[in-house]
């Protein structure tokens, strides 16, 4: 069976088989978008790889929480966004968290390197500030390919709802970054 | 007619390809300062992070995840055994007193419903607190975005660190507009 053509409910229950490889060719299909999604909320390049993990082991745990009137990447990502926010409470705990800078690789165009990265620090920056529900819904509308029904099923809200977060969000960014 | 806010409904769709701008929309995207600061917001978050080694190894990743599950699986079976041990000792042990205890004395011991009462399970799925918002019917809904068409304060938008504060004060002055 070829696993790449196979959708996300076919391969959940490939899993649910006992096929494994169904299991890595969701990862595959996900991990990249779910390490994004992560960044773009917050999370430090260095914690990514574990919080994807996490988000796997406690999605693949419990396969019944699953609606599947939510895409199975926007369940994924309220998952991730639930661990990256008890993550956060951990860490304001222990120290002050900031967005820190990651470590620019020596490019042709240094200048040209550091003004995108100052951009896109001011971006998730921007983000960051958002109340979670409005950034979640953001984020599973522009990087989760997701419409408002599937956002809504994830989220436990309406469709309608869902898209007042995503003009509340759109319009303070706007705001936040003129 | 084309509007601001049907622009940003499909921006989405349109960076990642799977629409195109009508001719309108395109004429209204060349006209409008706002909707051109949103598309290029769109378009930036869209590729968040695509430029950043996130250091994610899918394969990796498949392996801990499917290692961990294992051994999970392994470490429930064994509670198991252990638990139905624990339980048949002391059955045992209630048999044996049942019956050195003298006869004419009541062996039923009452059970209430309290004492059968099991915690309920945890919902499967953690959910979000419930927004304000999902109590309003679409007209309230569209009051609410119609309230959005007024400028933020500075001063709200630096002030609202937490939940859903912002989103309670933009409800109050959509419901009193």
């Amino acid at each position: 069976m070829v696993l790449d053509s196979v959708t996300d409910p076919g391969l959940v229950a490939a899993y649910r088989d006992g096929d494994e490889r169904a299991a890595a060719e969701l990862v595959r299909r996900h991990a990249p978008a779910l390490g994004r999604f992560l960044y773009s909320s917050g999370a430090q390049p260095s914690e990514v790889e574990d919080l994807i993990q996490e988000t796997f082991f406690r999605a693949f745990r419990r396969l019944d929480g699953w609606r599947g009137s939510a895409s199975l990447r926007s369940w994924l990502f309220t998952i991730a966004g639930n661990l990256l926010r008890d993550e956060h409470r951990k860490r304001k705990r222990r120290h002050v968290v900031s967005i820190a800078d990651y470590e620019l690789a020596g490019g042709a165009d240094p200048e040209a390197e550091l003004t995108a990265h100052e951009a896109e620090t001011r971006l998730r920056k921007g983000l960051t500030s958002l109340p979670r529900l409005q950034r979640e819904v953001f984020l599973l509308r522009v990087q989760g390919e997701s419409d408002y029904e599937e956002i809504a099923a994830a989220l436990g809200t309406t469709p309608g709802a869902a898209r007042v977060h995503y003009h509340h969000a759109a319009k303070r960014l706007k705001e936040l970054l003129r | 007619m084309t509007n601001c806010r049907q622009l940003s409904d499909r921006m989405p769709e349109v960076t990642r390809g799977s629409v195109r701008w009508t001719a309108a929309e395109e004429r209204h995207l060349t006209r409008c300062d706002d909707c051109q600061h949103e598309w290029d917001l769109v378009r930036r978050v869209a590729r968040l992070g695509m430029d950043v080694d996130l250091g994610v190894n899918p394969a990796a990743v498949t392996d801990r995840v499917l290692g961990r599950l294992r051994a999970a699986d392994v470490a429930v079976p064994r509670r198991r055994v252990w638990a139905a041990g624990a339980l048949a000792a002391a059955a045992s042990v209630a048999l044996v007193l049942w019956v050195k205890v003298p006869a004419g004395t009541p062996r039923a011991v009452a059970v209430t419903q309290e004492s059968l009462a099991v915690t309920p399970p945890a919902a499967a799925q953690p959910r979000l607190p419930v927004p304000e918002l999902d109590g309003l019917n679409a007209d309230q809904l569209r009051m609410v975005m119609e309230s959005m068409d007024q400028p933020f304060r500075a001063d709200e938008v630096l002030e609202s660190s937490g939940w859903s504060d912002l989103e309670s004060r933009d409800l109050e002055a959509g419901f009193s507009s």
